[in-house]
């Protein structure tokens, strides 16, 4: 079997050259915030980040998203099942049926619209996990998206962010934990930075 | 084509010399800037990335199994491969069971090492590359001229006549166009895919999760709408935790390309679980040796397992610079190549990269793992040359020092012990040097110095001076 | 104080001036010179190269030729790196180790002793000049010796220095490099020469003789104004000694 040979080789090859490394490495934050508290740092990395951040509140939500909506001539609108009840006048997908039923749908609609479990300050992302309500392609596969982001779920970087979803599942971990900077985009010609390649080409952020 | 000849070839490639030295410098650039404005501490950062690896390396038996143990409790497949011959059966295997004939391949360096493509091609399954990179290096059936940026050989009007030609569309010139044509062109593969294949950049040995880095979202395609995704995994991406992990991202990505983050960081423990609605029904990882054993079981090179493929010194290496990756001959090129090419792949093979190097330390000191290079390949160059060869390495049997250089050393280090002949030497460079001029090119050494330089003006009278030279005490 | 001098071949070989200057700096300031007639070369080009029992020989041969406990001055960033560095890697764990450790400890790259032993102070007695300077590899690397020789060059007051964009990039000399890879070599120093050509400056400097002996080849083969000079060379002249 491959397993014991591959084990077997490595044992026999530290036993030759004992690296006996029994410090671990630490991580510390040594990004160097430019603004005073985690809020303002996460929503100027997040705009650095080519996101389009909107401040907006509870009650103003849904008004927020029919502007940003209208503003960009958006007609089909692909939602997860905890967003069903929204009240827009755009077509609603709702993405309620396993990605085999509803394949061709998925890859014609324009915006996805998502709640984020959590924002990274220090280097200005969101994040989001896989779940039931939560389909992945969400955050994938449309052009448009539009984040929401609770205020009170930015944490402070990678390592608490991770740790936050730890302990919010009891230490089961999501299927699938993205963290997402904003449109995709690539600078593999002349690395020269264009937005918008397999995944959305503007990302908008609502933080309330 | 020899190795020669293809170095020849790379170096008088006026259009490649530009494209290459122009990112190559803005990388830098980026990177330094970055590191100046935004970070803290990060000499300390690398000492500790170091540590993180250094860790993983010395409990790596524990660590693989740990991850296998959790990876499978999580629902993914973990498999095991010595070798690429290993490695492609089991990814062909896989796809024969699920009757797929085209895989589509989000970007993974381990795959190009293992020839995958090429295999999957042999057996009747198209593997379809899917990072921009990737794409247009593969319709020119190129290899990666650089781990990052694969294709950054190539300008945009280039890409437009190969766009033009693979993929029959007008001839683009604007880079914008460009991407909505690979976009338009992959879109109809995403649309059909069933078996997606990817890298990994983090295996986590306490989360039996693994985590993958990528700006276009060519990855998440490859590793989310597929019904099954297949992970290539060296066995030293291995680390403990996620805190190690978050701690390797941060050095790895300034490092790569001046950014702090990529766009997406994807981290996968699972495949889709009841309930869920989309992602893949299964997820295998390959959990790759090919060699990597055999250089952690060598004090020398052990250290090499250490390194993220961030390319950094790639970009940092004023030889990468000027020939570019394919020179190199193998899958790994530029500083990093040089030290594990030989030694995964055959020093027989790809000793030649060792004198691709003048030692001058730039990629040791840039390294976010903190390899030191510079020592390693001289380090090897000591394996091809010294009498008591270390038999373990791949291909030694095979490399014959050339008899002509080491009786030069030889010589001259004889020289270099025997002050007399030594002062013998300088005299006669005092009397004779200048007179040398019109054989030089004639003389080997002189004869390539003199092909871009003027006849070096040799002044040795030093030796003479120093007798008589006041206040000084000659003894 | 008394020190050993450590004139290195391609010193002794092609800039015997530029020796001379280094020793009459070191004497201006009040230091006694020794030097040992029988110094040979440092040991790079077989050290490069991976000939490292070769290296052994000629290391070990002149630790035991620089045998009092004077500080030995080397008038090159390169050499200095090798002797006060690499000397101590390769008798790790033999019978010399402790005498590397003793020796290597008291090696000191001429610019580094001027200014961080020596704390001297420059006086400036020539006439307003433009120059530039090439921060040679294993003296930025190595030796780390490119600090104390640019704080030199800057304490000149009527010298103005203008860095070259890519300063710390290899020139393309790399000792035995430059003639078992002259394409790439060539390529380096050319792009080295452009470098140098974009900031009309009077003066190339640098302190280190392979790199100078590349550089200064390479701008003579075009036909370049700039002149290039060893650092001790230049030092010794803006303060009237040479």
């Amino acid at each position: 079997m491959s397993k014991e040979t591959i084990l077997n080789k490595v044992q026999e090859a530290l036993k030759q050259n004992p690296l006996q490394q029994n410090e671990r490495g630490v991580y510390t934050d040594i990004l160097k915030p430019i603004e005073n508290d985690i809020l303002s740092e996460y929503k100027r990395g997040q705009e650095v980040n080519k996101a389009i951040l909107i401040e907006s509140t509870k009650d103003e939500l849904e008004s927020t998203i029919k502007s940003i909506l209208e503003k960009e001539n958006i007609k089909q609108v692909l939602l997860p099942v905890s967003l069903e009840n929204i009240n827009i006048s755009q077509e609603k997908i709702i993405y309620n049926k396993p990605v085999d039923e509803l394949r061709d749908t998925l890859f014609q609609v324009e915006c996805g619209i998502f709640e984020a479990n959590y924002g990274v300050s220090n280097l200005g992302i969101f994040s989001v996990a896989s779940s039931s309500d939560q389909p992945r392609l969400l955050s994938l596969i449309t052009k448009y998206n539009i984040v929401l982001l609770k205020k009170e779920n930015i944490k402070e970087n990678l390592a608490t962010t991770l740790k936050a979803y730890k302990e919010a599942n009891k230490d089961k971990l999501p299927t699938n934990i993205l963290f997402i900077a904003g449109p995709s985009r690539t600078a593999d010609i002349e690395f020269k930075v264009v937005l918008g390649v397999h995944g959305p080409q503007i990302v908008y952020v609502i933080l309330y | 084509m020899n190795p020669r000849q293809l170095i020849h070839e790379k170096v008088n490639d006026k259009q490649l010399n530009k494209n290459l030295e122009y990112v190559m410098y803005q990388l830098q650039g980026n990177r330094k800037n970055l590191l100046a404005e935004r970070y803290g501490d990060w000499e300390a950062l690398r000492e500790e990335g170091k540590k993180v690896k250094q860790y993983a390396l010395s409990h790596l038996p524990e660590l693989l199994e740990k991850f296998e143990k959790n990876a499978t409790a999580n629902g993914i497949k973990v498999h095991w491969a010595s070798n690429n011959d290993e490695a492609n059966e089991i990814i062909l295997n896989i796809a024969k069971e699920n009757n797929v004939n085209k895989i589509l391949k989000g970007k993974s360096m381990a795959s190009e090492e293992i020839g995958l493509n090429h295999y999957l091609e042999k057996k009747g399954i198209k593997a379809i590359e899917t990072d921009l990179g990737e794409v247009i290096i593969q319709l020119i059936g190129e290899p990666p001229v650089h781990i990052v940026v694969p294709a950054i050989h190539k300008n945009r009007f280039e890409v437009g006549e190969i766009f033009e030609k693979h993929l029959h569309v007008e001839k683009y010139t604007e880079i914008e166009d460009l991407n909505r044509v690979a976009r338009t062109y992959l879109r109809d593969e995403f649309h059909q895919l069933k078996m997606g294949l990817s890298g990994v950049n983090f295996a986590i040995a306490d989360e039996g999760a693994i985590w993958l880095l990528e700006n276009e979202g060519n990855g998440r395609m490859s590793t989310t709408i597929s019904d099954i995704h297949v992970a290539i995994c060296g066995i030293e991406k291995i680390v403990e935790t996620f805190d190690n992990a978050v701690l390797l991202n941060t050095l790895l990505i300034p490092s790569a390309t001046g950014q702090s983050v990529t766009t997406y960081n994807n981290i996968i423990s699972s495949p889709r679980k009841d309930g869920d609605l989309d992602g893949p029904k299964e997820v295998h990882v390959v959990l790759l040796d090919n060699g990597r054993s055999n250089i952690l079981s060598k004090k020398r090179y052990a250290g090499s397992l250490r390194c993220i493929r961030c390319g950094t010194c790639m970009n940092h290496c004023p030889v990468y610079h000027k020939i570019g990756g394919h020179a190199y001959g193998a899958t790994y090129p530029g500083p990093i190549g040089e030290v594990i090419s030989p030694l995964l792949f055959g020093i027989d093979k790809y000793g030649y990269t060792l004198n691709l190097c003048s030692l001058c330390g730039n990629c040791a000191e840039v390294c976010p793992v903190k390899i030191p290079l510079t020592d390693m390949i001289r380090d090897l160059r000591n394996e091809k040359v010294k009498d008591n060869k270390d038999n373990t390495i791949l291909g030694i049997q095979n490399v014959h020092a050339s008899k002509a250089e080491k009786r030069n050393i030889e010589m001259f280090t004889n020289m270099t012990i025997n002050p007399k002949k030594w002062q013998r030497l300088m005299w006669f460079i005092d009397k004779f040097a200048s007179l040398g001029k019109p054989f030089a090119p004639f003389i080997n050494g002189l004869k390539q110095w003199t092909s871009c330089r003027a006849y070096p003006k040799m002044d040795a009278s030093f030796q003479d001076k120093i007798k008589n030279m006041q206040g000084v005490k000659y003894e | 104080m008394k020190v050993y001098f450590f004139g290195t071949c391609i010193g002794s070989a092609a800039f015997s001036e530029s020796l001379i200057c280094s020793i009459k700096l070191l004497q201006h300031y009040g230091v006694e010179v020794i030097y040992k007639k029988d110094q040979t070369c440092c040991g790079q080009p077989s050290f490069n190269n991976g000939y490292y029992e070769e290296t052994k020989k000629t290391a070990l041969y002149h630790m035991q030729l620089f045998n009092e406990p004077y500080p030995v001055i080397v008038p090159s960033g390169s050499c200095a790196g090798m002797m006060k560095h690499d000397y101590l890697t390769l008798f790790e764990g033999t019978e010399y180790e402790n005498m590397a450790k003793e020796f290597c400890q008291r090696v000191y790259e001429l610019s580094d002793f001027l200014h961080k032993e020596l704390n001297v102070k420059l006086e400036d007695k020539g006439n307003p000049v433009k120059v530039t300077w090439h921060s040679n590899c294993h003296s930025l690397r190595v030796s780390k010796s490119v600090a104390s020789s640019k704080a030199l060059l800057k304490s000149l007051n009527h010298v103005e220095l203008i860095e070259l964009e890519r300063e710390t990039t290899c020139c393309g000399f790399g000792g035995t490099f430059s003639v078992k890879e002259p394409e790439i070599s060539k390529a380096m120093v050319e792009s080295k020469v452009k470098d140098i050509l974009n900031q009309n400056v009077e003066y190339l400097i640098t302190g280190d003789g392979g790199c100078l002996l590349n550089i200064s080849g390479a701008l003579e083969k075009c036909n370049a104004k700039v002149k290039t000079m060893y650092l001790f060379e230049f030092l010794a002249k803006r303060i009237g000694i040479a």
